[in-house]
């Protein structure tokens, strides 16, 4: 969620990137679209992060959009069948800003960070590989 | 001293300063989220001392953030010695490309 922090938010980090012709791996969550990050790239290399989500249309759509984009390789969290419980966004009310969303997941981050993070129901509770 | 290198900007020099320098420009609410992690962001003592299953697994979560950045601390680079470094070169291949340095920006707060 790089624009909480520039306006240029990912585009800016993957310009970055591309100037020092290294390699960058993009959060689902993310507040530009993976294509948008990708088209600042050069010729380094672009990882996607993933979650398996309960959701496996939103998981199928990233991974389909990723390749399509070029990106060479996904990082998959094997870790978080529950959101770990990040006591700063209780205590602060974590939100997204107005005209802020994750295009990666087709969210406008409105459910996801809706009160109860307990039930953070786009996560799947158990790991289906094969 | 005269023969020190160059620097890239006035005030940010290392990491540690530009999570100093952009914690102080960021309202509090994304300062938290960008710095924090899970729980009290604590060590692996306190989590044994945790009686319920529940306590337990939050906290194994919450055990990553700290020794997180300790594991990369562990990390010593190795200088070798009366070797010609004239021409360095750091590059190298990742996913088939040729990058510039196997560094690679990744996310850290999803």
């Amino acid at each position: 969620m790089h624009r909480l922090a520039h306006p240029d938010g990912e585009l800016a980090t993957s310009r970055a990137a591309a100037s020092y012709n290294i390699a960058m791996a993009l959060s689902s969550y993310s507040t530009e679209s993976l294509e948008n990050v990708k088209a600042q790239g050069a010729s380094n290399p672009y990882a996607m992060q993933l979650c398996v989500l309960r959701d496996r249309y939103t998981t199928k759509q990233m991974l389909e959009r990723a390749e399509a984009a070029g990106y060479s390789a996904i990082f998959l969290s094997v870790d978080v069948p529950l959101l770990g419980r990040r006591l700063n966004e209780f205590r602060n009310d974590f939100h997204l800003p107005d005209g802020m969303e994750w295009p990666n997941l087709l969210s406008n981050g409105k459910a996801e960070l809706n009160q109860d993070l307990s039930d953070h129901t786009q996560e799947t509770r158990s790991y289906e590989f094969g | 001293m005269a023969n020190r290198g160059q620097s890239w900007d006035t005030q940010v020099h290392s990491i540690a300063d530009l999570r100093e320098y952009g914690s102080k420009k960021l309202p509090k609410m994304y300062r938290d989220y960008y710095n924090e992690g899970a729980m009290d962001l604590v060590t692996y003592v306190v989590m044994v001392k945790l009686a319920t299953e529940c306590s337990v697994i939050a906290n194994a979560v919450a055990f990553r953030l700290r020794d997180n950045e300790a594991a990369f601390d562990r990390y010593k680079i190795k200088p070798r010695i009366l070797v010609n470094v004239d021409n360095i070169d750091t590059s190298s291949e990742l996913f088939g490309k040729k990058v510039g340095m196997l560094t690679l920006l990744n996310p850290s707060t999803c």
